[in-house]
């Protein structure tokens, strides 16, 4: 039991559910509880596997991929802003241009709005998450990650 | 048990070894047969390798969202410009991009040089050094990566990408073309 357990963890997996990860990013969000008719905001942490950067969501060079966000939801509940935290710039040896980055832990506030007439119950949230990260030894083609965020209307 | 975690540890060091061999300061392929292609170029010219016989030629494989790929593309073509003369032809081998895209993207350079189309990823895929980067798709491994073939078609030179020694300024590719010029049968 013992030697499964620790080839669970050599093998890295997720160590919580609500997580969703690929090699590259993490995405985690807490459920959120809410009424009807309420504004309230969504925190995405996002991490960025060491070592790692991926390109920010405004990004100065229009041949950069840009970090997106996609969300749909029941029409009862509004997707407002995403409002990403500030970039990082990284110059690259060789270039005037430097690059607009974002690396580490950070979150991505959302805002949504629930309708008045919107039941109770547990609504989903569906996200994608597109990005194109780079390493010290290569630069990996655009990638996306599909998480959920769970919301219960109480 | 302890002959489970011996064999795992012995496995895990296996594949450390094999994937630090090809991020070493050695560079790898060396020597090899280069492998030959066939692409179609943006102004609709099919290049092959083995046409190139009797020349030196520069491969740069890059995309147009690559920001490494975009640092060199300058020097590149001043390259191309200042070696063309001394039977040295450059390419570059945009991959799994479509024609538009590339097209669009690299307008900005003015390229006097070929830029050729791998659509499928398949001749990047095939340049891949074995062992190198596993995580990654093989036809990303070679991204923003320079090669220097010789005339007789064997690979002289191959960096990776490695942004502690990024290059833009392609100052040890120009070095080993020089020292290839100027001895031929080094």
């Amino acid at each position: 039991m013992i030697s499964f357990l620790a080839i669970l963890f050599l093998l890295g997996l997720p160590a919580s559910t609500g997580d969703t990860s690929n090699n590259i990013i993490r995405i985690s969000t807490s459920h959120l509880i809410v009424h009807a008719a309420e504004n309230s905001t969504i925190n995405l942490r996002i991490e960025v596997k060491k070592g790692y950067h991926i390109q920010a969501n405004e990004v100065s060079d229009e041949f950069m991929i840009p970090t997106t966000i996609k969300l749909t939801a029941d029409t009862q509940i509004l997707i407002g802003n995403q409002v990403f935290p500030s970039s990082k710039k990284l110059k690259l040896a060789g270039s005037n241009t430097p690059l607009d980055v974002l690396d580490g832990i950070f979150n991505i506030r959302i805002h949504v709005t629930t309708q008045k007439n919107i039941k109770r119950g547990t609504y989903q949230i569906k996200g994608s998450f597109t990005y194109q990260a780079c390493d010290s030894r290569s630069c990996l083609f655009p990638r996306t990650i599909e998480f959920s965020i769970p919301v219960e209307i109480i | 048990m302890k002959t489970i975690i011996k064999h795992f540890v012995n496995v895990a060091l296996i594949v450390s070894v094999s994937v630090s061999h090809g991020q070493s300061g050695q560079q790898p392929m060396i020597g090899q047969q280069a492998i030959d292609f066939k692409l179609k170029g943006l102004e609709g010219e099919t290049y092959s390798l083995e046409a190139q016989r009797g020349s030196y030629v520069v491969i740069h494989f890059a995309t147009t969202w690559c920001p490494f790929c975009n640092a060199e593309a300058p020097n590149l073509e001043e390259l191309w410009k200042n070696y063309y003369n001394k039977s040295v032809r450059v390419f570059i081998v945009d991959v799994k991009e479509e024609q538009a895209l590339v097209e669009k993207s690299f307008e900005r350079f003015h390229f006097s040089f070929p830029v050729l189309l791998d659509t499928d990823g398949e001749i990047a895929t095939k340049y891949a050094p074995e062992g190198v980067q596993p995580a990654l798709a093989r036809y990303e491994v070679p991204i923003a990566s320079n090669l220097i073939i010789d005339k007789e078609g064997k690979i002289r030179f191959y960096s990776l990408l490695n942004t502690a020694s990024f290059d833009a300024k392609l100052t040890e590719l120009k070095k080993k073309l020089d020292e290839l010029i100027s001895s031929p049968r080094k």
